[in-house]
């Protein structure tokens, strides 16, 4: 793995390149400023990079405005950027995954997690190589994906990676905690949808409906990702939050204006449903992935009740005629 | 945490250039200190204290210095508070660089 570290610390590029030493299958550039790593990777004597790690508050260009300059070029897109920075604060922290980030480390840090971060950062890059190698051969073979597998949802505000969004959650402190809240948005008879549609239409549904969701939470502090199975959780600070009926009523009418079409010939109407909020607070890193879970779980479950008393109507409606 | 033969020596390693570049730093913080004395150029003189003391609150607590890289740290977020709504004021931060100068030099 080719990891291109950028900071303004000599020290630090130091220790690292120290650390990457360490390794037989890593290997090293830097760059002093976020000018200076773009315009290494605008030469094109270098090689191709699979895994930044930028520091935060550098002069001239930030580390977050390098990664959401590194995001818009095609070829680093999906690339993991690590930032290593001693900014704590929440407000960075939620800035570098909005940006585009996919883990987060903290200074002072440590080597041996400094090694175990770059390896899944590594193994991150080879899934998503395989990821999108997949993805195209489905494509040119008009194969469905699984209903659980990972859509790529660019460009829509706040929707970060499923990956990146673990990650954001471990990040977040003690005292963000407090007032934080878990919830999760499904997509009601996705099964349906997924078995009718076409790969490619399916993939819109996924990126509409985190484009409603999205706007639907636009005024309060957030980050979302897609989940698999036409769920969405979001992580979002309490404080005048509405409540669910208000938000899914607020997403569902946002679909129904975006008057969206899947090449169906019946198109059946895209709804969601949303599960409980779940509180952070109190929570460890095992404790918060489990939040996550529990606010997964109660969205589907809730969908899966609606849909069946919806049904039942309609059976008991037939049968009465 | 224990740590590999391998890892302590790094840190040694890359401690001595922190070690080297330190006075350096060191003289740079006096030297922006002393300028921020003239209020017209205090902004400009803090914003060059304030790079120096993130790169040394950085380096220095991954380096088993966590004393220094912590209170590196408070000096810069009293800078950051000095410059986004002016507190502390401008005495009692100046006293805060200065006690962090010296905890430095006893450091070094």
């Amino acid at each position: 793995m080719r990891i291109l570290a950028v900071d303004d610390d000599p020290i630090i590029l130091e220790l690292i390149r120290e650390i990457i030493g360490l390794s037989d299958d890593q290997e090293l550039l830097t760059a002093g400023s976020g000018p200076e790593a773009l315009k290494l990777l605008d030469d094109p004597a270098t090689p191709m990079i699979d895994c930044f790690l930028l520091d935060i508050q550098m002069p001239v260009m930030d580390g977050i405005d390098l990664c959401t300059a590194l995001r818009k070029r095609p070829e680093f897109r999906t690339t993991p950027v690590v930032m290593l920075t001693a900014m704590t604060e929440k407000r960075y922290v939620d800035a570098a995954f909005i940006a585009g980030a996919t883990d987060y480390i903290t200074k002072p840090f440590d080597i041996g997690d400094m090694q175990r971060r770059l390896r899944t950062a590594a193994l991150r890059r080879s899934e998503m190589a395989r990821f999108e190698t997949d993805a195209s051969a489905a494509v040119a073979q008009g194969q469905r994906r699984e209903l659980l597998a990972e859509v790529p949802i660019y460009d829509v505000d706040n929707v970060i990676d499923y990956f990146s969004f673990e990650n954001y959650a471990r990040q977040l402190s003690k005292r963000s905690l407090f007032t934080s809240l878990a919830v999760a948005v499904h997509i009601r008879r996705i099964g349906d949808f997924h078995a009718a549609c076409e790969p490619f239409m399916f993939e819109s549904l996924i990126t509409d409906v985190a484009e409603a969701t999205s706007d639907s939470l636009r005024d309060h502090s957030f980050v979302m990702s897609y989940a698999g199975n036409g769920s969405f959780i979001c992580l979002i600070e309490d404080g005048h939050l509405p409540d669910r009926k208000t938000l899914v009523s607020r997403i569902n009418l946002l679909l129904q204006q975006m008057q969206l079409d899947y090449g169906l010939d019946c198109p059946p109407c895209v709804q969601v449903c949303a599960g409980d909020y779940v509180r952070l607070v109190g929570r460890n890193s095992d404790g918060i992935s489990e939040a996550l879970v529990q606010a997964h779980a109660s969205a589907e479950s809730y969908g899966q009740a609606i849909d069946a008393q919806v049904d039942r109507i309609w059976y008991e409606g037939v049968v009465g005629q | 945490m224990t740590q590999s033969p391998e890892m302590v020596a790094i840190l040694a390693r890359v401690r001595q250039r922190f070690d080297a570049m330190f006075a350096g730093r060191l003289a740079t913080l006096d030297a922006a200190l002393a300028r921020a004395q003239d209020p017209a150029a205090r902004h400009a003189a803090l914003i060059e204290a304030r790079t120096v003391l993130h790169q040394i609150a950085g380096s220095a607590g991954s380096l088993g210095l966590p004393r220094l890289g912590a209170e590196a740290r408070a000096c810069e977020q009293a800078i950051d508070g000095w410059i986004s709504h002016g507190t502390p004021d401008w005495p009692r931060l100046r006293e805060g660089i200065m006690g962090f100068a010296a905890l430095a030099r006893d450091a070094a």
